[in-house]
Protein backbone atom coordinates (compact mmCIF):
# COMPACT_ATOMS: atom_id res chain seq x y z
CA UNK A 1 0.00 0.00 0.00
CA UNK A 2 1.36 3.22 -1.07
CA UNK A 3 0.69 5.85 1.49
CA UNK A 4 -0.93 8.13 -0.30
CA UNK A 5 -3.87 5.58 -0.24
CA UNK A 6 -3.65 5.48 3.50
CA UNK A 7 -6.44 7.88 4.79
CA UNK A 8 -8.91 6.58 2.04
CA UNK A 9 -8.02 3.12 3.33
CA UNK A 10 -8.35 3.42 6.94
CA UNK A 11 -12.08 5.38 6.05
CA UNK A 12 -12.88 2.68 3.94
CA UNK A 13 -12.12 -0.37 6.66
CA UNK A 14 -13.86 1.73 9.33
CA UNK A 15 -16.88 2.63 7.20
CA UNK A 16 -17.02 -0.85 6.12
CA UNK A 17 -16.36 -2.32 9.50
CA UNK A 18 -19.57 -0.21 10.25
CA UNK A 19 -21.93 -1.17 7.61
CA UNK A 20 -20.69 -4.88 8.03
CA UNK A 21 -22.11 -4.74 11.28
CA UNK A 22 -25.35 -3.16 10.44
CA UNK A 23 -25.56 -6.48 8.09
CA UNK A 24 -24.59 -8.41 10.61
CA UNK A 25 -27.39 -7.12 12.90
CA UNK A 26 -30.39 -6.96 10.37
CA UNK A 27 -29.62 -9.94 8.73
CA UNK A 28 -29.08 -12.48 11.82
CA UNK A 29 -30.37 -10.20 14.35
CA UNK A 30 -33.35 -9.04 13.19
CA UNK A 31 -34.80 -11.09 9.62
CA UNK A 32 -33.57 -14.24 10.33
CA UNK A 33 -33.53 -14.06 13.95
CA UNK A 34 -30.90 -16.94 14.65
CA UNK A 35 -29.36 -15.04 17.37
CA UNK A 36 -29.04 -11.89 19.42
CA UNK A 37 -26.30 -10.46 21.10
CA UNK A 38 -26.48 -12.63 24.40
CA UNK A 39 -27.84 -15.57 23.51
CA UNK A 40 -25.18 -17.87 24.58
CA UNK A 41 -25.84 -16.54 28.01
CA UNK A 42 -29.56 -15.89 28.22
CA UNK A 43 -31.81 -17.59 26.33
CA UNK A 44 -35.30 -15.84 24.65
CA UNK A 45 -37.46 -18.01 26.64
CA UNK A 46 -39.59 -15.29 27.91
CA UNK A 47 -40.68 -11.81 27.24
CA UNK A 48 -38.40 -10.03 29.47
CA UNK A 49 -34.87 -11.74 28.12
CA UNK A 50 -35.89 -10.98 24.51
CA UNK A 51 -36.34 -7.66 25.35
CA UNK A 52 -33.09 -7.59 27.10
CA UNK A 53 -31.54 -9.03 23.99
CA UNK A 54 -33.33 -6.12 22.00
CA UNK A 55 -31.08 -3.65 24.73
CA UNK A 56 -28.11 -5.37 23.57
CA UNK A 57 -29.15 -5.55 19.98
CA UNK A 58 -29.15 -1.49 20.58
CA UNK A 59 -25.99 -1.54 22.36
CA UNK A 60 -24.59 -3.77 19.49
CA UNK A 61 -25.99 -1.45 16.46
CA UNK A 62 -25.24 1.97 18.95
CA UNK A 63 -21.40 1.11 18.20
CA UNK A 64 -21.90 0.31 14.64
CA UNK A 65 -23.51 3.37 13.86
CA UNK A 66 -20.60 5.30 14.97
CA UNK A 67 -18.03 3.39 13.25
CA UNK A 68 -20.25 4.25 10.31
CA UNK A 69 -20.23 8.13 10.93
CA UNK A 70 -16.40 7.92 11.80
CA UNK A 71 -15.89 6.51 8.67
CA UNK A 72 -18.03 8.85 6.98
CA UNK A 73 -15.95 11.54 8.27
CA UNK A 74 -12.68 9.95 7.63
CA UNK A 75 -13.61 9.63 3.92
CA UNK A 76 -14.85 13.21 3.62
CA UNK A 77 -11.47 14.42 5.31
CA UNK A 78 -9.18 12.35 2.88
CA UNK A 79 -11.43 13.71 -0.03
CA UNK A 80 -10.50 17.25 0.69
CA UNK A 81 -6.75 16.48 0.00
CA UNK A 82 -4.89 16.54 -3.07
CA UNK A 83 -2.12 14.49 -1.93
CA UNK A 84 -4.43 11.55 -1.36
CA UNK A 85 -4.59 8.80 -4.09
CA UNK A 86 -8.50 8.54 -4.06
CA UNK A 87 -9.86 5.73 -6.39
CA UNK A 88 -13.45 3.63 -6.28
CA UNK A 89 -10.61 0.76 -6.39
CA UNK A 90 -9.10 1.86 -3.19
CA UNK A 91 -11.92 2.25 -1.55
CA UNK A 92 -14.00 -0.47 -2.51
CA UNK A 93 -11.01 -2.38 -1.26
CA UNK A 94 -10.72 -0.43 1.91
CA UNK A 95 -14.94 -1.12 2.79
CA UNK A 96 -14.56 -5.28 1.81
CA UNK A 97 -11.28 -5.05 4.41
CA UNK A 98 -13.73 -3.43 6.99
CA UNK A 99 -16.21 -5.55 6.65
CA UNK A 100 -14.22 -8.65 6.60
CA UNK A 101 -12.02 -6.96 9.72
CA UNK A 102 -15.74 -6.92 11.52
CA UNK A 103 -16.67 -10.22 10.73
CA UNK A 104 -13.54 -12.20 11.47
CA UNK A 105 -12.46 -9.87 15.18
CA UNK A 106 -16.45 -9.39 16.06
CA UNK A 107 -16.73 -13.68 15.39
CA UNK A 108 -13.75 -14.58 17.16
CA UNK A 109 -14.09 -12.48 19.99
CA UNK A 110 -18.15 -12.35 20.45
CA UNK A 111 -18.81 -16.34 19.04
CA UNK A 112 -15.43 -18.23 19.58
CA UNK A 113 -13.85 -16.78 22.97
CA UNK A 114 -16.04 -14.82 25.04
CA UNK A 115 -19.22 -17.38 23.49
CA UNK A 116 -21.64 -14.22 23.49
CA UNK A 117 -23.89 -15.99 20.82
CA UNK A 118 -23.75 -17.96 18.01
CA UNK A 119 -24.26 -17.49 14.00
CA UNK A 120 -27.08 -20.35 15.06
CA UNK A 121 -28.09 -19.87 18.99
CA UNK A 122 -29.54 -23.66 18.58
CA UNK A 123 -26.17 -25.08 17.30
CA UNK A 124 -24.19 -23.64 19.35
CA UNK A 125 -20.25 -23.40 17.83
CA UNK A 126 -21.47 -24.73 14.60
CA UNK A 127 -19.52 -24.93 10.92
CA UNK A 128 -21.37 -21.08 10.05
CA UNK A 129 -19.13 -19.81 12.98
CA UNK A 130 -16.08 -21.27 11.32
CA UNK A 131 -17.58 -20.17 7.67
CA UNK A 132 -17.90 -16.59 9.11
CA UNK A 133 -14.28 -16.09 10.19
CA UNK A 134 -13.44 -17.28 6.93
CA UNK A 135 -15.70 -15.23 5.19
CA UNK A 136 -13.71 -12.49 7.19
CA UNK A 137 -10.49 -13.45 5.67
CA UNK A 138 -11.80 -14.12 2.09
CA UNK A 139 -13.20 -10.53 2.71
CA UNK A 140 -9.85 -8.83 3.95
CA UNK A 141 -7.71 -10.82 1.20
CA UNK A 142 -10.00 -9.53 -1.54
CA UNK A 143 -9.99 -6.08 -0.28
CA UNK A 144 -6.05 -6.30 0.19
CA UNK A 145 -5.60 -7.33 -3.52
CA UNK A 146 -7.82 -4.45 -4.36
CA UNK A 147 -5.66 -1.79 -2.25
CA UNK A 148 -2.19 -3.44 -3.35
CA UNK A 149 -3.38 -3.58 -7.14
CA UNK A 150 -3.77 0.43 -7.22
CA UNK A 151 -0.47 0.94 -5.38
CA UNK A 152 1.26 1.09 -8.27
CA UNK A 153 -0.58 4.11 -9.82
CA UNK A 154 -1.04 5.71 -6.34
CA UNK A 155 3.35 6.20 -6.43
CA UNK A 156 3.65 6.97 -9.99
CA UNK A 157 0.99 9.91 -9.08
CA UNK A 158 2.85 11.11 -6.28
CA UNK A 159 6.01 11.11 -8.43
CA UNK A 160 4.22 13.26 -10.90
CA UNK A 161 3.26 15.67 -8.43
CA UNK B 1 -42.55 7.28 30.26
CA UNK B 2 -40.34 4.33 31.34
CA UNK B 3 -42.52 1.01 31.30
CA UNK B 4 -43.69 0.01 34.64
CA UNK B 5 -45.20 -3.26 34.17
CA UNK B 6 -43.52 -6.34 36.35
CA UNK B 7 -41.88 -7.21 32.54
CA UNK B 8 -40.14 -4.04 32.22
CA UNK B 9 -38.94 -4.41 35.73
CA UNK B 10 -37.69 -7.63 35.19
CA UNK B 11 -36.53 -6.10 32.01
CA UNK B 12 -34.96 -3.52 34.18
CA UNK B 13 -33.42 -5.93 36.67
CA UNK B 14 -32.27 -7.96 33.76
CA UNK B 15 -30.36 -5.38 32.06
CA UNK B 16 -29.16 -3.23 35.24
CA UNK B 17 -27.77 -6.07 37.20
CA UNK B 18 -24.07 -6.61 38.78
CA UNK B 19 -22.47 -7.66 35.36
CA UNK B 20 -23.59 -4.82 33.69
CA UNK B 21 -20.56 -2.73 32.94
CA UNK B 22 -18.47 -6.60 32.43
CA UNK B 23 -21.46 -7.56 29.93
CA UNK B 24 -21.12 -3.77 28.00
CA UNK B 25 -17.37 -3.83 27.67
CA UNK B 26 -18.05 -7.62 26.04
CA UNK B 27 -20.92 -6.41 24.17
CA UNK B 28 -18.21 -3.25 22.62
CA UNK B 29 -15.01 -5.41 22.76
CA UNK B 30 -14.56 -5.56 18.93
CA UNK B 31 -14.65 -1.79 18.45
CA UNK B 32 -11.56 -0.83 20.04
CA UNK B 33 -9.64 -3.67 18.15
CA UNK B 34 -11.07 -2.48 14.67
CA UNK B 35 -10.05 1.37 15.73
CA UNK B 36 -6.60 0.08 16.79
CA UNK B 37 -6.53 -1.76 13.37
CA UNK B 38 -7.85 1.19 11.48
CA UNK B 39 -5.48 3.61 12.93
CA UNK B 40 -2.38 1.45 11.78
CA UNK B 41 -3.16 1.52 8.58
CA UNK B 42 -4.23 5.46 8.59
CA UNK B 43 -0.99 6.50 10.52
CA UNK B 44 1.28 3.70 9.03
CA UNK B 45 2.74 0.24 10.82
CA UNK B 46 5.26 0.50 12.51
CA UNK B 47 5.40 3.77 13.82
CA UNK B 48 7.90 6.59 12.01
CA UNK B 49 8.13 4.11 9.64
CA UNK B 50 6.79 5.77 6.53
CA UNK B 51 5.34 9.00 6.22
CA UNK B 52 2.50 9.41 8.69
CA UNK B 53 -1.23 9.85 6.95
CA UNK B 54 -1.88 12.91 9.07
CA UNK B 55 -3.75 15.75 8.43
CA UNK B 56 -1.98 17.54 5.25
CA UNK B 57 -4.89 19.65 3.56
CA UNK B 58 -3.85 20.84 0.30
Amino acid sequence: MHDSQRPVVSAGVVLGAGLGGFFDGILFHQLLQVHNMLTGRIPKDTIANVEIQMFWDGMFHAATWLLTVAGMWMLFRAARRRDVHATGKTLLGGLATGWGLFNFVEGLIDHHLLHLHHVVERLGVSIFDWAFLASGVALIAAGWSMIRSEAGSAAQRAGTR
Amino acid sequence: MVCDTPTGEAVRAGVFDGSFVLTAMATLSPLPVIAAIAAAIHFGWPPGGTRAADDEHA
